[in-house]
């Protein structure tokens, strides 16, 4: 009402009573609207609970509902709603409940419910909307009212709880799943009405789930013990691949690969039955489930039945199987144990053969890249199966000391030799590349380098190799991975080998060389630091190499006056032209050789004694040289009386009459007995180095401590040496220490020592 | 005591041939010394006495020495000096404070001055005497020793000095369960009780 100024003198001057023309009175109720209007409205909803068109239509009745609304009767008409409701619910369950599980003319009892909830459901969607004004208005005023539609469902979720549908529908939708699982064709249309309902009713996570994730538990669990308990051994498969099709889980026996493309199909099933009608929500658990009792707790006995067959027989998609579902499952650490067995198992086997050759190497080789395989591809480079690898490999390849180090020289020393066709399929750069990668396993690589430099020379010296490429390949890869300062000595050899060439170019121009009764003559000049230590041997050298050698190191000293050459007549070699009865003949030999058969130019017939006298020869070495001209497969001397061995009575005559289909012919002086001895030369050398270098670090680690106990020292030691030492060897140097005078014992304490300044 | 009286003493047993310059005791004259004090010479109290007298070769002793060492004994006669070395020797079982210098410079009395180490039969011949008690490690040891052969000739000072210490560890009869050859004791002594186990 607007009082405007104009009106308002007008009332205060007429002070009159104030009358409201054509008030209409409100009129009052009748009052059977409010019973009639329910009557009218429950009517209706019976109808639509009868799925019978209404009387009226549905938009009287919303205005019904209005009307009672604004009136103030809403709760009449939620009391209304919630008894109908009600009693429709029971009166569609009374015939459910007491059907029977087994089938009916009606239906399952599942079918039954479904129908009930999908023509429920639309029923209450349709009264919903009739009763929209009571939802928005009085619902939402009052408190404690649960919404129409809240209202409606909470009906049904009591109603079930009340006659125990509930958990026989948990129980019969749980049956159906589990005859799903047993490969037999079921509907799933009543399960996805159901289980929706379930959660509309907030009965999926309780008591649905738990329910359904036990009976899984239990059902994969009673499948994988029958399963696993039934397991055989590993059947390789070449040809044909294992599939899913061709593995069915009623079968009798399988083998672990089946298994596991069996455990995929259930996976793969599960999910599936997640999508179907199951809630996304519970993927995990159930995949959980599933994967802890098909794999997780077989884990082990399946490793066990399977992992070596797998690995041996490089079952590369078996074995990336076998990896997820560890991985899925938790059960890396498993994996990790028996891989770690395997490998060492296999691997002791080969190394710890008593007489084990040098095909050890390609062996080991093959070993590790069929490893390596499995790693990068099945395994994906997981680092813990990496580090296990490699620890493993590591410990096998130790578990004997000195010869796995002495075999790989002497591999590659065969590698570079032309007569060897070893491993040809790879290319020269990978060859290497594993090597000395297997190399970097090894302990006492100081060991190796002694070897290798033994045979390195030979070669050098002997012109053995057959390419100076494949050898600085070879030093290059070396440094590399274990630093300049391990191939210092190699790289010296090569470049006295360089640096003679030159010289001897040098010395062929020379006036040195200008003598007309020279022999040819060739001489290569060794920094003795690079080298191995060969045994100096007297020998009386024939007349015309003396002569040679003697221009040879006048021209030398010109160069470099200040230095020392010694001549090693045992590396040295010759060709000699001798007649036979049969004809000329070139021999190959060595120095010494040579020596002794330049002997025979003037005599006939010589003893023992006089060749010693003539060569200054000694004792073994002489007979081991007269053996090889005598007692070997060439014989170019007869030796009387014709034993297999020489002894100092013998006596020795050139036997002109030797014969061979070949001109040139080299005669070896090196027997196999000899080979094992060198072997153990190069040992001792380099375990007396090892000796030197640990009684140093035991000093210096006495002076800088000046007093500590023997654990402690012999810890300390260990760190700071690139090669184990044993406890006893420790013990020995510093006994020998105290005995020296280096260190001395507390006089309270044994075990602790001190350091004499 | 006096000068004169103590030469006198010691000429009792003096070498009658002092062609070789100095006046000294040789080991006939101090086996008569040892015997007038009642000790024998096979057992320890003759040891004990010629290092106290401070002489370098066993059972040989200087007037130098025989002065000196009976002044600093503070003996002037020879039931005085009886008193002492068996004093001293029922010292050694409850004192090893005492006992280690007399058990070290045994070695030095057993080794010849050119050589760093004895000789391994002296050594089986002298421990019994030296090491008191009636441990078991002192027979089992010299039986080891005789076992062992060519493989032990000569006993270094280290090993030596150590035994003492070896007898008291192994005390126990399960100590030798307990020996560990990671620990420091010698390699001999590892040998030892190696040899020893495989025997039980």
């Amino acid at each position: 009402m607007w009082a405007t100024k104009r009106s308002a003198p007008a009332l205060e001057r007429a002070s009159k009573r104030l009358v409201i023309k054509g008030l209409k009175t409100i009129s009052s109720l009748p009052e059977s609207y409010k019973t009639e209007t329910i009557a009218r409205l429950r009517s209706a909803v019976q109808a639509i609970q009868q799925s019978q068109p209404t009387e009226q239509s549905l938009e009287e009745l919303y205005r019904d509902c209005e009307g009672l609304c604004v009136h103030n009767f809403g709760s009449d008409v939620y009391s209304m709603l919630q008894s109908e409701l009600g009693q429709h619910t029971r009166s569609c369950f009374s015939g459910i409940c007491s059907q029977p599980d087994t089938d009916s003319p009606k239906g399952t009892v599942l079918e039954q419910v479904m129908r009930f909830w999908i023509s429920y459901t639309q029923q209450l969607a349709m009264i919903k909307c009739v009763f929209l004004y009571l939802d928005r208005t009085y619902v939402l005023q009052t408190q404690n009212i649960a919404s129409l539609w809240s209202m409606g469902t909470g009906v049904v979720k009591r109603y079930l709880s009340e006659c125990d549908m509930r958990s026989r529908l948990t129980r019969l939708i749980i049956a159906e799943i589990t005859k799903e699982r047993d490969g037999k064709d079921i509907d799933q249309k009543p399960l996805v009405t159901l289980l929706s309902m379930f959660v509309e009713l907030n009965l999926y996570t309780q008591p649905f789930i738990p329910a359904f994730i036990k009976e899984t538990r239990e059902y994969y669990e009673r499948e994988s013990r029958r399963l696993v308990g039934q397991l055989t051994s590993v059947k390789q498969q070449n040809a044909e691949k294992v599939s899913a099709e061709n593995v069915s889980s009623s079968v009798d026996a399988m083998d672990v690969p089946r298994y596991l493309v069996h455990v995929k199909r259930r996976l793969e099933e599960e999910r599936q039955r997640i999508s179907d009608y199951l809630v996304p929500s519970s993927k995990d658990v159930l995949l959980t489930t599933t994967i802890t009792e098909l794999i997780e707790k077989h884990a082990e006995k399946l490793l066990a039945t399977s992992l070596g067959a797998m690995i041996d027989g490089s079952m590369l998609p078996d074995l990336a199987s076998l990896f997820s579902l560890l991985l899925s499952a938790n059960r890396i650490d498993s994996l990790k144990r028996s891989w770690a067995v395997h490998i060492k198992k296999t691997g002791m086997r080969m190394v710890q053969t008593p007489e084990v050759g040098v095909s050890l190497i390609p062996h080991l080789l093959e070993f590790k890249r069929k490893l390596d395989n499995i790693l990068y591809g099945p395994f994906q480079k997981h680092p813990i199966l990496t580090n296990t690898l490699r620890k493993a490999f590591e410990e096998f390849v130790n578990s004997r000391r000195n010869k796995p180090v002495q075999l790989l020289a002497k591999y590659i020393d065969q590698c570079m030799r032309p007569s060897s066709r070893t491993a040809l399929e790879d290319d020269i750069d990978t060859l290497f590349g594993r090597l000395v990668s297997l190399l970097m396993f090894m302990q006492g690589k100081d060991l190796f380098e002694a070897h290798y430099r033994r045979d390195l020379a030979k070669r050098l010296l002997l012109g053995t190799s057959s390419s100076v490429d494949s050898e600085k390949l070879m030093v290059q890869k070396l440094r590399a991975e274990c630093g300049a300062g391990f191939t210092s000595r190699l790289d010296g050899m090569f470049r006295d080998m360089d640096v003679s060439e030159d010289l001897f170019g040098k010395f062929g121009a020379s006036r040195y060389a200008e003598d007309p009764k020279r022999i040819a003559f060739h001489a290569n000049v060794l920094t003795q630091a690079f080298w191995p230590t060969y045994e100096p041997m007297d020998l009386v050298t024939p007349k015309q190499v003396e002569q040679a050698q003697n221009n040879y190191v006048d021209f030398y000293k010109e160069k470099h006056s200040g230095r020392k050459l010694q001549w090693q007549h045992s590396l040295g070699t010759c060709v000699l032209n001798v007649r036979f009865d049969q004809g000329m003949k070139e021999l190959v030999l060595s120095l010494v050789q040579g020596t002794v058969m330049l002997l025979f130019v003037d005599n006939d017939e010589l003893s023992y004694g006089q060749i010693q006298e003539n060569t200054a020869l000694e004792g073994a070495e002489l007979r081991r040289i007269l053996q090889s001209l005598s007692c070997g497969k060439h014989r170019v001397l007869v030796k009387e009386p014709r034993s297999k061995s020489v002894s100092e009575t013998d006596k020795f005559t050139f036997n002109t009459k030797f014969s061979s289909s070949h001109v040139r012919i080299k005669i070896s002086q090196v027997i196999s007995k000899e080979i094992e001895a060198e072997n153990k030369e190069v040992e001792e050398n380099v375990q007396v180095d090892r000796m030197y270098k640990v009684d140093a670090c035991l000093v210096r680690l006495m002076k800088t401590h000046r007093k500590i106990e023997h654990n402690e020292l012999v810890a300390e030691l260990a760190k700071h040496m690139r090669f184990v030492v044993s406890a006893l060897e420790a013990k020995e140097r510093i006994e020998m220490l105290i005995d020296r005078d280096y260190i001395k014992r507390d006089d309270s304490d044994a075990s602790v020592y001190h350091y004499i300044a | 005591m006096s000068a004169r009286k103590l030469k006198i003493w010691f000429n009792q047993y003096k070498d009658p041939d002092t062609s070789g310059g100095e006046e000294k005791i040789t080991p006939e004259g101090y086996q008569k010394l040892c015997e007038s004090l009642g000790y024998s010479m096979d057992g320890i109290e003759a040891l004990v006495l010629t290092w106290k007298l401070g002489s370098k070769d066993m059972g040989t002793i200087t007037y130098q020495d025989w002065e000196s060492g009976l002044k600093q004994m503070c003996v002037s006669n020879a039931k005085e000096l009886k008193q002492n070395i068996d004093y001293t020797v029922a010292g050694f079982s409850s004192d090893v404070a005492s006992y280690r210098p007399f058990y070290r410079s045994v070695f030095n009395f057993l080794k010849l001055e050119s050589q760093r180490t004895v000789d391994v039969e002296d050594v089986k011949a002298v421990l019994p005497v030296v090491i008191g008690g009636d441990s078991w490690v002192v027979p089992q040891f010299i039986e080891f020793l005789d076992k062992s052969g060519d493989k032990v000739k000569s006993i270094t000072r280290d090993q030596w000095q150590l035994f003492p210490n070896l007898v008291e560890f192994l005390r126990t009869a399960d100590a030798v369960a307990g020996y560990n050859t990671d620990d420091s004791w010698p390699k001999l002594y590892d040998d030892f009780v190696t040899w020893v186990k495989s025997r039980s």
